[in-house]
């Protein structure tokens, strides 16, 4: 492609996991895509588009990878889309503070035949370590252009995308390569020649690179020469090659190459005892690690529901007052649907948004820091004990946010074992569309122990999650998991506008799904409380909730199952249609308790089938209960399996209805009972 | 870190220790025993977290005496900035239920400000003067630093040894 013929030109963004490629995909294209401080926040590519100059830009954001072996699935993910969707870039993020290991995947990218252009972040966390890089050298010594970037503050993203064009239309493209010592480059060498063979296949796949795979016994590779005029040759060499003694020398070599490079171009610090790592010494302490988690969490939750409560009451405040307008002023059934249907139900979920807005808020605090990597971290030893993989605590800690993206998040377990563990576990996480029941039922029960009541639910959720994980390491899934890795990344100031921006998108998400989701779930509700059979016999409006409605029939129908834990039949049909999404729990109370006006809170109050007892045993079922239609989808999804996602959903409610009832016979025994 | 700074961080270190610990325990057991007195109301949790904070403190104290003492420094700094962040906790707290009470919210009618001032939020004070002092001191150091580094470099371009600087 020449200067003069610029028209699309594609760009894969790839480097390490958490050096900050997201954020770079953002300032490039002007998205809002999620941005964490830790490992794994992107599992799937995604796709942006940006115009510069001439050339119109189509971006893709890959899963991090450390290597291109392709162990676990978001690293096959990035792999196949260099090889395959063969990007005229690759813009590889390269973290200064470890150029060391970030440019082992540079020699394979290049290896692979990418035109690569490196942009380097956390130059001012290196140089506040103490480490000087010479960029210009080092873009010389590599042959590969290298720009400094900032891209939180937009600081040259311009100039890396002059770069990147240059890159795609320069019409020489010099092959790098690393040598691996004669005996390896002659085998390199034959393999090469057998895949030459076969045109076609040659034609798709770059051949050292092929060759180099074939040699370390890639699967994936091999799998890709299965009928090749070379397969049975190359088959043989295979047999007769020590698959880890040839991977571990070429990463030697590799590494050789990255180190007589660095050592012209990068000079490190005398390591000094920086702010970061101060914290790790006290946050990572292996007895004050843990309560220091604890207290954190506590903390968040208790600002969610403290600082959340004065404002949900003012919002209560006006949701009761425009009920009541209507009410008033909108005559016959539609007035009624408005205000008790529409409003009242809608509006229960609604109020919530202060504590969601703040749930969230914390949730970007601590990850922004760098702190939830550190809870991964204290929270491995315990959690390898009990049979689960360190990794498995960040899809449980990004549970607590939305179930939907925890159980993507396990694609970056490379242990299928330890993955669908992860999957099956992960829904016990309580998400934040489970937040407005225990508000209103720890509100209205519990005064001012809600807040520790909130807390000790998440708590509840993490050890029924790790308890199972134990239960089905033991059962399904035998054996050990396998060891856990993680780069802890430093710990930094939350960026204002990243905080924010996550904060608001979740905060969206949740007032989007109040005005689709809710809103037609509420509907169905009310009318199915308002129609049902009337004593003639007939189809038609009767009394609202009543006996004869059609939500009485369905609750009613259920509520020998839900008798044993006090729960009457109006909680049963909420609970029922909390499988389309939790929050209609909430709503759909609002709406068979005509909640519009006075409000929910008060309405369950006077009810005498509710008390404190039954009240925990209702929160602690909603914490456990099958997952929402969304999240069984995505259990689908990754376990390709039916039979793996009706067990997940039989699991959790099984279990839910077991710790309810235990919930309801202790509340019944310490008191509580009514 | 010079050894007389390190020795000061730690005196401040084992006073915050012994002032979050006895407080906290004090709202523990007030918290149990369901007794409590002006400023220092039953809390359990609340008193735990203090413990906790205090516990940070200790562990600097601790860790001076033994052979990574140089580590003593980290603690202290930590349990300062803890005691800072759950003073901000217990603000937020604070202001929320002001405006529950100014909203005449149900559970707030008998709420006094004096019902919040509790020990997380005042004893946050010591913490907070001293990350200024260390700041301050901090600053003044790096300034220092820097000008060494000057007269370095200076002394590195002769040689022709590059600098990121010069790169750019």
């Amino acid at each position: 492609m020449s200067t003069d013929e610029i028209g699309k030109i594609k760009v894969a963004l790839a480097g390490n996991p958490n050096v900050g490629k997201s954020v770079i995909f953002n300032a490039i294209t002007g998205a809002h895509q999620h941005v964490g401080n830790w490992p794994g926040v992107t599992v799937e590519k995604k796709v942006g588009k940006r115009r510069h100059g001439e050339a119109n830009l189509e971006v893709v954001d890959l899963p991090g990878t450390y290597s291109l072996t392709a162990y676990s699935l978001d690293e096959v993910v990035t792999r196949d889309y260099i090889i395959n969707e063969k990007p005229d870039v690759v813009v590889q993020v390269v973290d200064a503070t470890n150029l060391e290991r970030n440019l082992y995947l540079t020699t394979q990218l290049m290896e692979l035949g990418a035109r690569v252009v490196i942009a380097l972040t956390m130059c001012d966390i290196a140089e506040e370590r103490g480490d000087s890089i010479d960029v210009k050298k080092l873009s010389h010594l590599i042959e590969t252009p290298v720009v400094e970037t900032r891209a939180y503050e937009g600081k040259n993203v311009g100039t890396l995308l002059d770069e990147v064009v240059r890159e795609a239309t320069r019409k020489e493209h010099h092959h790098h390569t690393v040598g691996y010592g004669k005996e390896l480059e002659e085998k390199i060498t034959t393999v090469e020649r057998l895949l030459e063979k076969d045109v076609p296949l040659a034609e798709k796949m770059p051949l050292r690179w092929s060759a180099v795979k074939l040699l370390e016994g890639d699967e994936e590779v091999t799998k890709r020469i299965a009928g090749s005029t070379g397969e049975k040759e190359i088959l043989k060499i295979q047999d007769e090659t020590p698959f880890e003694l040839i991977e571990a020398e070429i990463a030697d070599k590799r590494y050789e190459a990255i180190d007589a490079v660095l050592s012209q171009c990068h000079r490190r610090g005398e390591r000094k005892l920086t702010m970061s790592d101060m914290m790790d010494r006290v946050f990572t302490n292996k007895w004050l690690g843990i309560p220091l988690f604890l207290a954190l969490i506590w903390a968040a939750f208790q600002i969610t529901f403290t600082a959340g409560a004065p404002l949900m009451e003012l919002i209560d405040m006006g949701v009761g007052a425009l009920a009541g307008l209507v009410t008033e002023n909108v005559p016959g059934w539609f007035g009624f649907l408005l205000g008790d249907g529409i409003i009242g139900g809608v509006g229960a979920v609604v109020i919530f948004l202060p504590n969601i807005l703040l749930l969230f808020l914390m949730l970007a605090l601590l990850e922004e820091s760098g702190y939830m990597a550190r809870a991964a971290f204290i929270m491995d030893k315990l959690m390898y004990s009990l049979g689960l993989h360190g990794k498995s605590f960040i899809p449980l800690l990004m549970g607590f946010g939305c179930s939907v993206p925890a159980v993507m998040a396990t694609r970056t377990i490379d242990d299928k074992k330890d993955r669908f563990i992860t999957i099956l576990v992960t829904p016990f996480a309580s998400c934040g569309a489970r937040l407005p029941v225990y508000i209103i039922l720890a509100g209205t029960f519990f005064g001012r122990n809600a807040g520790n009541i909130i807390f000790g639910l998440y708590a509840l959720g993490v050890i029924v999650a790790v308890l199972s994980a134990k239960l089905f390491r033991s059962t399904l899934f035998r054996g050990s998991p396998a060891p856990f890795v993680m780069e802890m990344p430093p710990y930094r100031a939350p960026k204002p506008r990243a905080v924010f921006r996550s904060t608001w998108n979740n905060g969206r998400m949740y007032l989007k799904k109040a005005g689709t989701i809710i809103l037609a779930g509420v509907v169905v509700v009310w009318i199915l409380a308002s129609f049902g059979i009337t004593p003639g016999g007939e189809f038609g409006m009767v009394d609202y909730g009543g006996e004869e409605s059609l939500t009485a029939h369905i609750g009613k129908f259920m509520e020998p199952l839900f008798k044993p834990l006090g729960f009457d039949w109006k909680i049963a049909v909420a609970l029922i249609f909390g499988f389309v999404a939790k929050e209609i729990v909430i709503g759909s109370l609002g709406v068979l308790y005509g909640a519009g006006e006075e409000g929910l809170s008060a309405a369950l109050a006077s009810d005498p089938a509710f008390n404190p007892a039954v009240a925990l045993g209702l929160m602690v079922f909603v914490l456990l209960y099958m997952p929402c239609m969304a999240v069984v989808a995505t259990i689908k999804k990754e376990t390709g399996s039916w039979g793996w996602t009706a067990f997940s959903i039989a699991y959790s409610t099984g279990i839910a209805w077991l710790l309810a009832f235990a919930a309801v016979k202790i509340g019944i025994l310490i008191g509580i009972g009514g | 870190m010079d050894e007389k700074r390190l020795r000061c961080m730690v005196l401040f270190g084992l006073l915050m220790a012994e002032m979050y610990l006895t407080f906290g325990l004090l709202q523990v057991v007030f918290g149990i025993t369901g007794r409590g007195i002006l400023l220092i109301p039953g809390d359990i949790v609340g008193g735990a977290i203090l413990a906790l904070i205090g516990s940070v403190f200790l562990a600097g104290v601790a860790v001076w005496l033994g052979p990574r003492g140089e580590d003593a420094g980290a603690y202290v700094h930590v349990g300062a900035w803890l005691g800072v962040i759950f003073c901000l906790v217990r603000f937020v707290f604070l202001a929320a239920n002001a405006l529950a009470f100014g909203l005449g919210m149900e559970d707030f009618g008998e709420w006094r400000i004096t019902d919040d001032m509790v020990p997380m939020l005042y004893l946050a004070l010591f913490p907070l003067a001293a990350m200024l002092r260390w700041r301050t001191k901090s600053r003044k150091e790096m300034r220092g630093n820097d000008k060494e580094d000057e007269k370095v470099n200076r002394g590195q371009d002769d040689t022709g040894v590059s600098t990121r600087e010069e790169s750019k």
